[in-house]
């Protein structure tokens, strides 16, 4: 009992750091790192995905960022980016005009959604002293002529983040690089394992802190922060509560508020499976660091890559996906969390419910904003939708 | 006064015959099977390629739009957020999946499941989305031309070189589907056809450089485009806008312009509200207000710069035009660049944005774009919010008192620069 | 012979009902009301005090007390807390077994129910996002017309040329307004507009949760006879107002308190 307390509070002190890391819009941790060796610089990327692989290699620091939650008020942004648009769409923009990306030397975006590469280049207008580039991810994985054309993509973002650094990168370099990103997701994939065999054992707020502070981390540090909280884990004594199993789709890309996934499992849910800040499980199995590792990355986009809503594969459905998701984690139910005006969750909602009823999945469909302030109408959305699954 | 407005020339006729022809063509091939038919979209189409299979063109955003204009578009709209598509989801996406679950077409006629939809992915997100789950509504085969977007300042060899190989991966599958062999000549022809038509249509769009300008190369200009999608690869395209250009150069000649007296020179962006089409055309007919370019017409392409087809490198040059040269596979920066010439070139007195909710494309960052116009440029820039195919986005009296206080500026600034140059 | 309370504890009112099962029947035998306020667990004693009363009954007779609504997890002396939507569905289900469709119309929501035949939740859909979609609406737009809110039901009723309300935003829609009285149409029509551009929008959501039968009109707005008129004129459907439809959630809520006391399991509510 004294063990699991002490276990508990060691715990605590963890979840605690990470929340710190994800809530501090001055990037502390980021600017130490630079610090702690004069001339490194620091390469955030928009979500969902980016070859953190690539900036690693160049010897720079690679930083999910996911918008600016509810701890910035937008002075500037709404004028620029009108009704209609996501919040981290518009969050990420007021970083920049309030000077809170001034740690970081570029930034990179990608072909997830309209908003977001608008964004990209209004970016590039606004701060032209930014290093800021947009990565074509590619939409059609069945041509011979994909991976290839992804690892020319590659190539090209490598010239630029090597004249960034100022560090020419090798092969070796690059295999190194994916071989640590391996074991971090291998780490992660451990951790969401776990939470669907044992959802007692790990709340999904905390698997949340766990894998999202590996976005602002050194993948070396964050790879030890798991490898630890994944031995601690595993010696929790706590019973199992009387929650109904669900998985979450819709987070990929703007976070959900802490309290709102918190608020979740309060009313009486296990999230066995998620899609919250889904770059960083991107792949379903390890990259290979042998051959040419920047083919070898890119044909991983096109044949590794877990089912999103900002990929498509038309190969296999995402709605076919996501019922064996359903399926595999052992859940009872499925829940949206969409943010509010994101385009590809709101669209892909359709067929994801098509499919559920075919296969007689109950869901219920929430939206959010990261900067959300009451719960109380999605709160008893979900107690309902608890309460119509339990009760006679 | 509104009658006095639009253009009208004997190719006003010719235009609607031409579409009536294409949806005959659509008809005939619901019911028989024949012609092929392959479903895209209007941005960067590759409508040459279809030549060389004898295949039609079917476009949902051209129903969608003619069905907004003949404000039919709600009812199909709420039928698919019936099915669970959002208050904020594309409305041409809904407007067009709405119509397959309650079997409307725009003109009463039969439409045909495609034989392949083939998805155009060019810059615009939604398209995806919305092939996708046309083709899993319809069980039609899918294909995506993943295009690379401009993120660079010229389209990189490796960009063309996709494209191209996916490019023949489509005519592979077409090949397939037809159980036709792909006809090489009839495509250069079509290619061909594309590079005439294109050089005609650009020197309609340079028309408009003249005062007063001959057309309205907004509101006028979407008549035109109709055939500029469905038939530039074919000699009814050229044809069409040889006697355009005829009309309209004789108009140009005669001084003859869109209003008794050009008042306002304008460049619009963004797409229309197309079931408010009238009443926001009149609502700058009022103020004799002219556009004499437009962003939204250089959806299927981008000519007026110099670019054309080109038959001795047909596959590139399909290539290159899905990649660079229409608007929505363009950066947003670019499009700034693009406007901002137009208002030199065309000499233009101010630039209106017209942001519709439906499409984050056109709209995402329209509020920086008339930040770089008004404050870096010091281009009067007038910024108004609706919807292209929703009615209830469109608030008629907010959106005149707007577009008239921005003209009554424009009045009283020209008023006082001329008392200055006095 | 098992003696429960169920209570209501709304965002205005706290409503309170005893139910007393008789040979497997249950039967309302006590109601009470009180002004909600800022202590919730004050207002929810009030209101049970009031209902205890009303049945003659002491307070230790009470074998389980639910609570429902936006301040259910404010009562310290409940058992179980259950949402609004659930007790909604119960409620309506018990006073109109035949109908499977639920449509609540309350201040700042409006919101349709799909229920099973038993009575369980099976879809709901909230339309939280536009105010013009809400009782707050119709508030505001009396308020303009300078109408007292109890008069509008009637006024709607009596008009001949109603004018709809096409846009979907508060905002807009005001101004709607404001255009429709400069052109001179008659307060009646703009109302029976409104409470038709409502029931439009009402019913698009009940498409969602596959509407089937008759529908149950629960809420405070349910008592405008304008609206009930409007939804069965737009949406062809039966409309079944319950008596005392403030009562409905409160008494489902006292239903699930009997089920749960049968099942003799007690689920202890997280002391959060």
């Amino acid at each position: 009992m004294i063990m699991n307390t002490v276990l508990d509070s060691k715990m605590e002190r963890t979840f605690d750091k990470c929340r710190e890391l994800l809530e501090d819009l001055q990037f502390t941790a980021v600017r130490e790192w630079k610090r702690a060796q004069p001339g490194r610089k620091a390469v955030a990327y928009f979500p969902v995905y980016a070859p953190v692989e690539l900036i690693h290699a160049a010897g720079m620091l690679p930083v999910g960022l996911s918008g600016a939650g509810d701890r910035l008020d937008l002075q500037y942004a709404d004028a620029r980016f009108g009704s209609f648009i996501c919040s981290i769409v518009k969050t990420t923009l007021e970083m920049g005009m309030t000077e809170h990306l001034q740690p970081f030397d570029g930034f990179l975006f990608s072909s997830i959604c309209d908003s977001a590469r608008n964004l990209c280049f209004v970016m590039k207008r606004n701060f032209p002293q930014m290093y800021i580039d947009f990565i074509h991810l590619p939409h059609n994985p069945s041509s011979p002529a994909t991976p290839p054309f992804l690892a020319a993509e590659y190539r090209r973002i490598l010239t630029c983040l090597e004249q960034l650094s100022g560090h020419k990168v090798s092969d070796d370099d690059l295999r190194n690089s994916i071989s640590l990103y391996n074991r971090n997701r291998a780490l992660i994939r451990e951790l969401y394992a776990l939470r669907a065999t044992e959802p007692q054992l790990v709340r999904a707020w905390e698997s949340y802190l766990l894998v999202r502070a590996g976005n602002l981390l050194p993948v070396e540090e964050h790879t030890k922060m798991l490898e630890d909280a994944l031995q601690e884990l595993r010696t929790r004594a706590l019973k199992k509560r009387d929650s109904i199993r669900v998985v979450v789709e819709g987070s990929f890309c703007e976070q959900p508020p802490l309290v709102l996934i918190r608020m979740v499992e309060e009313a009486g849910c296990y999230i066995v499976g998620d899609d919250f800040t889904l770059g960083q499980t991107w792949f379903e199995t390890d990259v290979p660091a042998t051959g040419d590792p920047i083919l070898e990355l890119a044909d991983s986009y096109v044949n590794r890559s877990v089912y999103s809503s900002v990929r498509h594969d038309f190969r296999k459905p995402r709605w076919t996906a996501l019922v064996e998701k359903v399926k595999a984690t052992r859940a009872d139910a499925v829940l949206f969390l969409i943010a509010k005006f994101c385009e590809p969750a709101y669209f892909d909602y359709v067929p994801y419910k098509q499919e559920l009823e075919r296969a007689g999945i109950p869901h219920l469909q929430l939206e959010f904003e990261e900067k959300l302030f009451t719960f109380d109408r999605v709160r008893t959305e979900v107690e309902t939708f608890v309460e119509s699954l339990v009760f006679d | 006064m509104s009658e006095k407005t639009e253009y009208r020339g004997s190719i006003h006729q010719s235009q609607k015959d031409l579409m009536l022809n294409w949806y005959e063509q659509l008809d005939r091939a619901a019911t028989t099977g024949d012609p092929p038919t392959v479903s895209m979209m209007i941005s960067g189409n590759c409508v040459e390629l279809l030549e060389g299979f004898g295949a039609v063109p079917l476009y949902p955003e051209v129903n969608a739009l003619q069905l907004a204009i003949r404000h039919q578009s709600l009812d199909p709209i709420l039928a698919a957020e019936d099915l669970g598509y959002a208050a904020d989801n594309c409305a041409y996406v809904k407007a067009d999946i709405g119509c397959m679950l309650k079997g409307i077409t725009p003109t009463g006629g039969k439409l045909p499941t495609p034989t392949l939809i083939l998805c155009n992915f060019v810059g615009c997100n939604t398209y995806l989305k919305w092939f996708e789950h046309t083709a899993k509504l319809t069980g039609a085969p899918l294909y995506v031309i993943d295009v690379p977007f401009m993120r660079t300042d010229e389209p990189r060899k490796e960009d063309v070189e996709y494209v191209v190989r996916q490019l023949k991966e489509t005519v592979e599958k077409l090949e397939q589907l037809t159980r036709r062999k792909f006809d090489y000549d009839r495509f250069r022809q079509a290619v061909d056809c594309s590079r005439r038509s294109e050089d005609l249509w650009s020197q309609i769009k340079h028309l408009a450089r003249s005062t007063p300008s001959p057309f309205d190369a907004y509101f006028d200009a979407i008549t035109l485009m109709g055939p500029l999608y469905v038939y530039r690869a074919k000699p009814e395209g050229v044809e069409f806008f040889e006697t355009a250009l005829a009309e309209l150069q004789a108009k140009r000649d005669a001084g003859h312009g869109v209003y008794e007296r050009e008042h306002y020179r304008l460049v619009m962006e963004g797409p229309p509200p197309y079931p408010y089409f009238r009443t926001f055309r009149d609502m700058f007919a009022k103020w004799q207000a002219c556009a004499v370019a437009s962003t939204y017409s250089t959806v299927g392409g981008l000519w007026e710069f110099g670019f054309r087809h080109d038959p001795d490198h047909p596959f590139e040059s399909v290539a290159l035009h899905m990649i660079e040269q229409n608007v929505t596979n363009r950066n947003y920066l670019q499009r700034y660049e693009q406007i901002r010439r137009y208002v030199e070139e065309w000499n233009a007195d101010g630039v209106i944005i017209h942001f519709v909710k439906s499409c984050r494309l056109f709209s995402a960052g329209q509020g920086d774009m008339r930040d770089y116009f008004t404050k870096q440029l010091g281009i009067p820039t007038l910024y108004i919010e609706s919807d292209l195919e929703d009615p209830r986005y469109f608030a008629e009296a907010q959106t005149k008192n707007r577009i008239d206080a921005f003209f009554e500026a424009l009045e009283h600034s020209k008023a006082t620069a001329l008392r200055g140059s006095a | 012979m098992p003696l429960v309370a169920g209570i209501d504890c709304g965002t205005s009112f706290t409503k309170a009902v005893v139910l007393l099962q008789e040979n497997g029947t249950p039967r309302v035998i006590g109601k009470g009301r009180a002004r909600s306020g800022v202590n919730v667990d004050e207002a929810a004693n009030q209101a049970l005090q009031q209902a205890l009363n009303d049945a003659v009954i002491n307070r230790s007779s009470l074998e389980y007390v639910s609570c429902t609504g936006f301040g259910r997890y404010g009562v310290s002396f409940r058992d179980i807390q259950v949402t609004e939507i659930t007790t909604a569905a119960r409620g309506a289900h018990f006073a109109n077994p035949a109908s499977t469709t639920i449509l609540d119309i309350g201040g700042q929501c409006t919101r349709a129910i799909g229920i099973t035949e038993t009575g369980k939740v099976k879809h709901f859909k909230s339309n939280d996002k536009c105010a013009a979609g809400s009782g707050m609406f119709i508030q505001r737009a009396a308020k303009y017309l300078e109408v007292p809110l109890e008069q509008v039901g009637d006024l709607s009723l009596r008009a001949s040329h109603p004018q709809p309300i096409s846009s979907v935003c508060a905002v807009l829609a005001e101004s709607e307004i404001i255009n429709h009285v400069s052109a001179g149409v008659t307060v009646e029509d703009i109302l029976r507009g409104i409470h038709e551009s409502l029931a439009d929008r009402a019913g698009s959501l009940l498409k969602r949760v596959e509407m089937k039968g008759d529908l149950t009109l629960i809420g405070g707005v349910a008592k405008q006879a304008g609206i009930v008129k409007a939804i069965e004129d737009r949406l062809k459907v039966r409309v079944h107002v319950p008596k005392d439809c403030d009562f409905v959630c409160a008494l489902g809520a006292a239903l699930l308190g009997l089920k749960r006391l049968a099942s003799k399991s007690t689920v202890a509510a997280e002391a959060s």
